[in-house]
């Protein structure tokens, strides 16, 4: 299939507004990355610059080595989905999915031939002949991604494709959309500000900022070793809890940790050099142990029952946090209950950058 | 509540919808059917009050009856034609939204706001012997001095058609513009940029997507023109009088206006105005069949 390679890529918008500020990204072979961001990170406008709909201001796109800034999207041999499905409501899904075919003059049985196979692939083998108004959006949207495979392109692009499907829908495309990546293997870019579809669908995320990016790894990379408070807050529901506390002198198990109603010991590497000085603590709420004898006194302020679990949110001091916590534990709401966070599975921030200090 | 009071709200509940309906409907019955009836009932009597279809066969037999409809006919064609073209060229050029295009949306507009009888004014200075057309002309180089094209002679009819085609085109593409214009905004752009992904150029994705998706949008710009055209009179009648270029609703107003003192002056200006009505009838609903407009298989909710 194909790589994706982008050099230096740089989009500003009225010769001031920089979307997207020199971005180095390789698309490897055959890979599911996805694009996550908040809104306005630039992520919409480098898809939109790698299938050709937006001028590129700087940089360079590749496609399997090749350069296309130049080229126009059709010469591209890109495929994309389009957040509103963007199925043309005057022809047949048939029609719709024949479009590029038959622009590329394909012999008219060979169409009826692919048309029918890319239609039991996304599962609308029966909506051939009906109008896209007469379908629900998640027929729509199916009609979109079969259009999109039809062609057999080189890459995939996916603009926030199930953003506007409903929940249910929206978990249930997922995991077709990443069955259909597996039988297709085709390089595919996906653009998402949902993180749990990013976790779920990619093989590297790559989070992006204020048209940057901040981080780019695999969803247990991005997940457990965030590079900074950013990414540690963005991805997870609900987020990485960050508590302020300040670093007192190097003991025999490790630093003393002092903060509100905070008082234990964390033997910690990169806490060297930060003596005396406050730095953030960062715990995921599912790296946080309820036990007897630990340290750290927090009272129970809300739960929240998901079935498999509760989400407890807890007071230590002024300062509050959410923690994922097995059903079977007994705890009473405005209750005071111990805690202690799980050796090695926190981290520090630096308060004033937000960088992790261990990186 | 009272059993008085409900009677009352009952009352109002039947009598009410039709008590505000009233206003409308008493004018439209004063100022619209009963003209149009008694136009009608003029158009089927002759002069002893019998009905007769004796007022048809005068304006069939007006030796002007066929030229006039066939004036008609040729600026109809090549003027809804034309404007429909440009329009259409400007529109999506103005819809590219580059530096400029604001402006030009601007200028563009100028001669919507312009009344016929001032713009055959405008053009009857313009178009004379002496007028600015031929000063401007000479003025950028075109023209020797002193040298002049005589644009209003009146001798060649098709000079003078092509003059009125281009004179009715300008003023009333802005008009088209900006309904196709309305149209093409409110085109989700996602539509055109999928057919640039899926292989297309620019005219294909013109010809497969923009242009089927703005057809009920071209509809109404064309039928509105379609009827407006059938119409015209005001702006040739300005340039040219009543005599050198007829078309049908010159007629209308020739009877009533220029000759009205004949005996059958009322009544033929009143046929005339029947035989129009019933062909811009007709026009109009060919025109929505061959486009489509009944029997949509087209994006409908029942295919």
């Amino acid at each position: 299939m194909a790589t994706v390679e982008l050099k230096r890529l740089k989009k500003v918008y009225d010769r001031k507004v920089e979307a997207v500020k020199g971005i180095d990204l390789m698309v490897r072979d055959g890979e599911f990355l996805v694009l996550l961001g908040p809104s306005g990170c630039g992520k919409t406008t480098t898809m939109r610059m790698i299938a050709g709909l937006e001028e590129i201001t700087e940089g360079e796109v590749l496609i399997d080595g090749i350069s296309v800034g130049e080229l126009p999207p059709r010469k591209r041999n890109v495929s994309m989905i389009f957040q509103n499905y963007a199925v043309w409501p005057h022809m047949t899904v048939f029609e719709n999915i024949a479009y590029a075919l038959k622009i590329k003059k394909m012999d008219k049985r060979e169409v009826e031939e692919r048309v029918k196979e890319v239609a039991n692939l996304s599962g609308i083998e029966s909506l051939l002949d009906r109008y896209p108004d007469q379908l629900s959006g998640g027929q729509q949207q199916r009609v979109a991604v079969a259009r999109a495979i039809a062609v057999r392109p080189k890459v995939f692009l996916m603009d926030e494709p199930l953003s506007n499907l409903d929940a249910k829908l929206r978990v249930q495309m997922r995991t077709d959309l990443k069955e259909i990546h597996r039988s297709t293997g085709a390089t595919t870019v996906f653009v998402t500000h949902d993180q749990s579809e990013a976790m779920s669908l990619a093989d590297r995320i790559v989070i992006m900022k204020d048209g940057a990016i901040i981080q780019t790894g695999t969803p247990d990379e991005v997940y457990h070793n965030s590079v900074n408070r950013f990414v540690a807050d963005f991805i997870g529901t609900p987020p990485t809890n960050f508590l302020s506390v300040s670093v007192g002198e190097k003991e025999e198990e490790g630093y003393r940790l002092k903060g509100d109603h905070l008082d234990f010991v964390a033997n910690h590497s990169s806490l060297a050099g930060f003596e005396g000085k406050e730095v953030l603590l960062g715990v995921r709420p599912e790296d946080i142990d309820i036990l007897e004898e630990a340290p750290i006194e927090a009272v129970c302020r809300l739960i929240e029952p998901q079935g498999s679990h509760n989400i407890v949110s807890a007071q230590i001091g002024e300062q509050r946090m959410k923690l994922s916590v097995n059903p079977d534990i007994d705890l009473k709401i405005d209750q005071p209950f111990r805690l202690v966070f799980k050796p090695g599975q926190y981290h520090f921030f630096d308060p004033e950058t937000g960088e992790r200090l261990d990186k | 509540m009272s059993k008085e009071q409900s009677i009352k709200r009952r009352n109002w509940n039947q009598i009410g919808p039709y008590l505000l309906v009233a206003p409308a409907l008493i004018y439209y019955t004063l100022f619209w059917i009963r003209p149009v009836f008694k136009a009608f009932m003029i158009s089927i009597t002759d002069a002893s009050g019998h009905l007769s279809l004796e007022n048809f066969r005068l304006v069939f037999q007006d030796p002007t009856f066929i030229p006039a409809a066939q004036n008609t006919a040729i600026i109809v064609i090549f003027s809804v034609t034309l404007e429909f073209v440009a329009a259409m060229a400007l529109a999506l050029l103005i819809n590219r939204k580059f530096k400029g295009s604001g402006i030009l949306l601007f200028i563009a507009m100028i001669p919507m706001a312009l009344a016929p009888v001032a713009l055959g004014a405008m053009w009857k200075t313009g178009f004379t012997t002496h007028g600015w057309v031929n000063s401007f002309l000479t003025y950028i180089g075109v023209l020797d001095i002193g040298e002049k094209i005589i644009f209003l002679s009146g001798e060649s009819n098709t000079k003078n058609l092509i003059l009125i085609i281009l004179i009715d085109a300008w003023q009333v593409i802005p008009s088209m513009m900006i309904i196709l214009l309305a149209g093409l905004q409110g085109l989700p752009k996602e539509m055109m940029e999928a057919s640039y992904v899926f292989g297309a150029n620019r005219w294909t994705t013109l010809r497969k997507i923009t242009m089927p998706m703005l057809r009920a949008t071209i509809q109404t710009a064309v039928i509105l023109r379609l009827i407006s055209a059938l119409q015209i009179w005001l702006t040739i009648v300005m340039l040219f009088g009543f005599g050198r270029v007829p078309v049908l609703l010159s007629r209308v107003i020739y009877y009533n206006e220029e000759v009205p003192n004949l005996a059958n002056s009322f009544r033929m200006s009143s046929t005339y105005s029947v035989v129009i009505a019933v062909i811009i009838t007709i026009v109009a609903i060919l025109y929505l069949r061959v486009s489509g407009a009944f029997g949509r298989k087209n994006g409908g909710e029942s295919a």
